[in-house]
Order: structure tokens, then sequence, then C-alpha cells
């Protein structure tokens, strides 16, 4: 345990020049290349100049760069950061807005897994059959329909024709306890609140891992057939193990690629999906950040890039942490 | 004809394709042979390689399909503005009322007045294929033009994108050390962001800068003009286009650096490598000359499949109201103004996203079976097969 600690210390350490080079990119792009934003924050052309200076005062926009993002990052670390467009507390608004992506990502991780799993062991155990090619362009499409298509079409069969799903709201319910509906919804066993939840979020979260769902049905085909030919599965014929007891084998060692993409797909899920929170209007973080984009709010932007980069680096140390459990052979 | 024959089966036979590969190639070589004499006989077995290249490529399906739909899409995107009926911006609502959200199969008249003069039409009943949007736009028109538009801003950004990411990767990978450590920790940076958003920061922030900038090079900007297809007047709406292309420069490269990173780590290992620098070649040849030929064959299928994931995300910014700005002809353009009259204007949204997802899904069947061609198993088994075939041919 003291060699996780060691190592959990040494990763935590390089996730602060990321995080700094992150937020500083963001910092400079946003807050940089546009001329004048204080003016756009008052109300664009007609900003009245006192107003304009006050802003330009409050939010020191006419220090140096260095300084500016020393006083950006420092105040929205200690929660002290208003948005000068929504007058709300950055870090209050992210908490708001993170449960609601993170909930859809949940759900979107759950077909990928569900479906991608058992799809790419199928392709594996039926190698270069029908089924094989039928699940290759299957993934291949996956990956190259648009995201909005999927969605509006999905819409018109469910929404339009079936009339299966809300399109409006965000259900919440009465009671927190993780702070996220559909966990606590779960765990009180509020069946009422989960089909609403799911009736919200089912199919946007379905459309955001539609791709993810391929990609992940090819990783495990392909270590699927990497660990079938290793040695240990012709010592495990050998001694005559059912085949169910060998695939188990198999599984088990074909895990620690699969992990790997899974773990930077969730991360990368949770970066927030624009496009399908637009086009079913759920209030998550990347229409969050895109609105911040829209009004030229970097401080929202910078904020929420800080928490979404925190993230990813979070997501990537627990694949690294997992592997140990995976593979015994794996030392940090 | 023996077992053998049998045993061979699809590969007995040379199929049309593949003369028509060996066409190909045998073209490139003789023109390579009369621009430097004496190419073949120094390269005869990389032209051998391509050729099983071809043979392999020819008998996958999914490969032969995925290049029917690439090379339909650049047909489309190189002549599309050329035989389109309609320009991309002619609102036909001004000459029928019928145009306003037509449905496709729509028949509408055109009278001849001066307006229709100026936008080059004929007087007369136009049938508008694919139906129109709120302008009276024909669809039809405007997807043939927004292949266009799609095929450019991809071309563009992948020919200076991952090419940054090549050079860098190369860099680090050579050199190692420090200068590795640094560009290696700014790609973890750029890594650990989410590319949609970076992008969409760089494509909302970057056309004001841009449309000066094109102000001010009359050149660039008829260049540009010329090849996306636009009409002077829309040189301001192109910026944003440019914006975009800028953008994906700037968010399209560090996967790329790792990659070749990876693979120059292993190859600079190679003893011609070391020979090259015992006989005091220069760095930089050696990099380009010795390594980057030798480690570009995961790096082209990379770079067939982000074809079409520039156009995917092209279409993906375009949608989100970043990209393309109207009239501009774009397919992701074209759903979010059609979203509008969704699902009663079905077909706007319909047609641009089908178009999309068919060029994309081209490249994408290209790109993997390159991976299975690029595979030298695969290409060893071919030619073991072909040899036997000539053995049994010789036999009978």
């Amino acid at each position: 345990m003291a060699e996780l600690k060691r190592f959990l210390i040494r990763r935590l350490i390089t996730f602060i020049p990321t995080l700094i080079g992150v937020t500083f990119i963001v910092f400079v792009i946003a807050a940089v290349i546009p001329a004048n934003p204080a003016k756009m924050w008052a109300g664009g052309e007609k900003a009245r100049p006192e107003v304009v200076e006050r802003i330009k005062k409050e939010y020191r926009l006419e220090d140096d760069i260095l300084t500016q993002y020393y006083f950006v990052m420092t105040k929205l670390l200690k929660n002290e950061m208003v948005s000068p467009v929504t007058q709300r507390y950055i870090w209050d608004d992210l908490k708001m807005y993170f449960p609601v992506t993170f909930q859809l990502t949940i759900i979107a991780f759950f077909f990928i897994i569900a479906i991608g799993i058992p799809l790419g062991i199928v392709a594996a155990l039926y190698r270069d059959s029908v089924v094989d090619t039928a699940i290759r362009i299957l993934a291949l499409t996956g990956v190259s329909t648009p995201i909005f298509w999927l969605a509006y079409l999905m819409i018109f069969l469910f929404f339009t024709r079936l009339h299966w799903i809300t399109l409006a709201g965000t259900p919440t319910p009465p009671y927190s306890i993780t702070g996220i509906p559909l966990i606590d919804a779960i765990l009180k066993g509020d069946l009422d609140m989960l089909s609403q939840i799911l009736a919200r979020f089912g199919l946007p979260g379905f459309i955001l891992g539609f791709a993810g769902i391929g990609v992940t049905a090819r990783i495990v085909r392909n270590s699927f057939l990497d660990s079938m030919s290793a040695d240990f599965t012709e010592y495990a014929m050998a001694r005559g193990l059912t085949k169910m007891r060998i695939y188990m084998h198999v599984l088990k060692n074909a895990m620690v690629p699969i992990v790997t993409v899974l773990g930077l797909m969730f991360g990368g899920l949770l970066g927030g999906a624009p496009i399908t929170e637009t086009v079913f209007g759920i209030p998550g973080l990347g229409r969050y950040m895109l609105q911040a984009i829209r009004n030229f709010d970097y401080l929202a932007l910078v904020g929420s890039v800080f928490f979404v980069a925190l993230i990813y680096l979070i997501a990537n140390l627990i694949v690294d942490i997992l592997y140990a459990f995976i593979d015994p052979r794996v030392r940090y | 004809m023996s077992i053998a024959a049998e045993e061979l089966g699809e590969v007995y036979e040379k199929k049309v394709l593949d003369k028509l590969s060996d066409a190909v190639i045998g073209g490139f070589v003789k023109i390579a042979e009369t621009l430097r004499p004496g190419w073949y006989r120094r390269n005869k077995s990389r032209v051998d390689e391509w050729r099983l290249m071809a043979y392999a490529f020819n008998r996958s399906p999914p490969g032969i399909i995925g290049m029917l739909l690439v090379l339909g899409f650049v047909l489309v995107a190189l002549v599309g503005p050329y035989v389109a009926p309609f320009r991309y911006d002619t609102p036909l609502q001004f000459f029928d009322q019928n145009s306003y959200l037509a449905p496709p199969g729509t028949v509408i008249s055109v009278p001849n007045s001066t307006l229709a003069q100026n936008f080059g039409i004929k007087p007369g009943n136009y049938t508008l294929l694919l139906g129109g949007d709120d302008y009276g736009r024909d669809l039809w028109s405007r997807i043939l033009y927004g292949a266009r538009t799609s095929f450019v801003v991809a071309i563009l950004v992948m020919m200076v994108g991952p090419w940054i990411g090549i050079a860098i990767g190369l860099i680090a990978g050579y050199y190692g050390g420090k200068i590795d450590e640094l560009l290696m920790r700014i790609t973890d940076v750029f890594l650990a962001f989410p590319g949609l958003i970076l992008a969409i920061a760089f494509s909302a922030v970057l056309p004001p800068r841009i449309s000066a900038f094109l102000e001010s090079h009359a050149t660039i900007r008829s260049l540009l003009l010329t090849l996306f297809a636009l009409e002077e007047q829309h040189a301001g709406a192109m910026a944003y286009l440019v914006s975009v292309v800028v953008a994906l420069w700037l968010v399209w490269w560090p996967g790329y650096a790792r990659l070749v990173r990876g693979s120059v780590l292993s190859a600079r290992e190679n003893l011609y490598v070391e020979a090259a620098r015992a006989l005091g070649v220069p760095t930089r040849w050696i990099m380009i000359r010795h390594i980057l030929p030798n480690i570009l064959g995961p790096v082209l299928v990379y770079l067939t499949l982000d074809f079409g994931g520039v156009i995917l995300t092209e279409a993906g910014l375009s949608f989100l109201g970043v990209g393309a700005v109207p009239p501009i002809a774009d397919w992701g353009r074209i759903v979010y103004d059609g979203a509008n009259f969704f699902p009663n204007a079905w077909w706007l949204v319909f047609f641009p996203g089908l178009a999309t997802l068919l060029a994309v899904l081209g490249f994408n069947l290209i790109g993997d079976t390159l991976r299975d061609v690029l595979d030298p198993k695969t290409r060893r088994s071919l030619e073991f097969k072909l040899k036997k075939r000539e053995e049994v041919v010789e036999g009978e």
C-alpha cells in the first residue's frame, strides 16, 4: 500500500503543470484574442463607458496577462469569481451542471459496456465470418455517423411517432444523497423517479455512447483474439477445461487494453457532449461551455475547462490504479 | 489443375481490379522511369510491395465499398458546383412561393425576370429533387456545394495539422532527453483538453482576425473563394470557414505527435540509422529520409481515418453554429438551420446528414482496410499464394 501511496502522490504532482497549461491556453485564447470583452459584457456597442470602466477595474482587464491569469485562477479556486454575464458564482454553476452531464455519461457508458463488450466477444469467437464483418461495419458506421443526425432520426422515431420519451425538464428527486439524481433514485429504490430519468436521459445517453459501442467492440475483439493465441490458453485447453472457463481466463487477460480505452472514453464523455446536449436541450456542462464561448464569458470557460481537464486526469489515474487489480503483475 | 489450385480459392485468378491497379502502378513506374532513368531497377522491391498491397486491398469488400464512396465524394466535390441546377444562395422563393420548405420532388416555375437573369436561371419549370429550405433554396444544389465545402476544409486541415504533430513527434523521438520531455508535456496538455471545446473556442474568437487578414491579402482571398466555389460578396462569411480550418490545425496534431514519437523511438535503434549517423549524414536528412518513410504506415492509416474525422468535426462545429455561416452551403449548417422546421421539413435534416455519413464512412472503410493491407503478414501470405499460383500455371 505504501507503494500505491507514493505512486498517487507522484501522479497528483504531475497534474499541476497540465492543469496550469490547459487553463492558461484557454485563458489566452478566450481573453486575449477577442478585442475588448468588457464592452461585450456591459452590453455591446451601446454600453455606457462608466460601466465598461467599472468592469475593467473589477476584473483587472488592464493588468498584464500573467497577473490577470493569476487573479482569475485564485478567485476561481476560492469560489469568489462571479461570471460577468450570468452574475452567478462560476463554481456554483459547475456544481449544478456537472451532475447532469455525469448522469448522461453513466447511461452512455452503460450502453457502451452492455452492447460493445458482448459484440466484441462474438466477433472474436466467429472470427472472419459474416458476423465478424457485420460487427466491423457496424463499428465503422458508429464512428462515421454525425451525432446530430442520429439524434434527430431517433427523436423522430421515439418522440414524434411513438411518444416514448420526454424532451423537456430535468427530473430531480426531492431527496439528495450523492447529488446525482440517477444514483440517488437507484439507492432509494425509487422506480417512478428512475423511469422518469430514463425517459429523459436514456435516448441521449444511447446516442452519446453510439460511437463508443463500435470502438469498444473492436478493441474487445482484437485483445480477445490476442489472448486466445497465448500459451496459457493452450495450456487451459490441454488441461481439458470447459470452453466457458477458458473464455473467462481469456477475457480476464484481455482486460488491460479494454480498460485503458474505456477509461479514456469515460473521461472524454464527461468532458461534456455539446452536440447531444444541444439537440436534446439538456442543461449540462457541454452546453454551459458552449454558452460561455458564445457570450465571450472566458471566466466561466476557464473554470469549466479546469474542471473537465481535472476529471480527465482523474479518470486516467483510476485506470492506472485499476491495472493493478486486473493484472497482479503490475507494480507501481 | 491440381489440389493446390483449389486451395488457393479466390486468389487463383487475378481480378479486373487487379489489372486496373497493375495498370496504375505501371503508369506510375513509367513516369518515374522517364524522370529518373534507373528508378525502377533500384526500387523494384518497393513496387512489388505496392502491387501486393493493391491486390490485398482488392480482396477486401469493405475496402472497395469505401473506395467507391470516397471516389463519389471527391467527384461530387470537384464537379458538384458546376453541375448544380442552382447557385447555393439562390432564393427561389422570389420566383415561386411553393419553393418555401418545398418537400422533395416539388415542381416550381421560374418566370422571366431581371432577377432570374442576375442569378443565371433560365425561365421554365424545375423539379426540386430533394426539396427546398426556408429561403426556397434548392437542397440538392446546396448538398452538391456542401461536398465542396467539406472536401476543401478537410484537405486544408490535413495538409497542415497532422504534419505539425509529425514534426513534433519526430523531433521529440529523435533527440530524446529534455526536448522530448518538454514537447511531450505540451502534447499531454492538449490531449487533456476536450478537443471539440478547444476547436469551438478557437473558431469563436478567430473570425475577426481572419477576416482582417483576408481583407488585406487579395490573392489568398480569391484563391480560397475559388477553392470553396463561393461568390466574391461572400468573402466575409468565408472568414468563419477559414477560422474553422485554423482552429482544427491547432487541435489536430497531438495524436500524431504521440504516435510518431513512439514509432521513432523504435525506428532510431535500427542499424541503418546508426550507419547513416556514422557516415555523418545530417540529422535533418536522417529524420526525413531514413526514419520518416519507415514509420509512415500507421500514420497513413490515421491520415485516412482522420480525413473522415475532420469532415465529421467540421459538420459538428457548423451544427453548433460556430462554423460555416449562411449563405454558405455546409452540411452541418444546413441541419442547424433546418432543425427549426423539424420534423415537418425532415429533408433538411435527413439528406445533409446522410451525405456526411456516407462520405465519412468511405474514409473509415478505406482506413480500416489499409490497416490490414499495411500489415506485412497479410502481404506475405498473399505473395505465397501468388507464387504457388505461378507454379501451378507453369506445371500445366
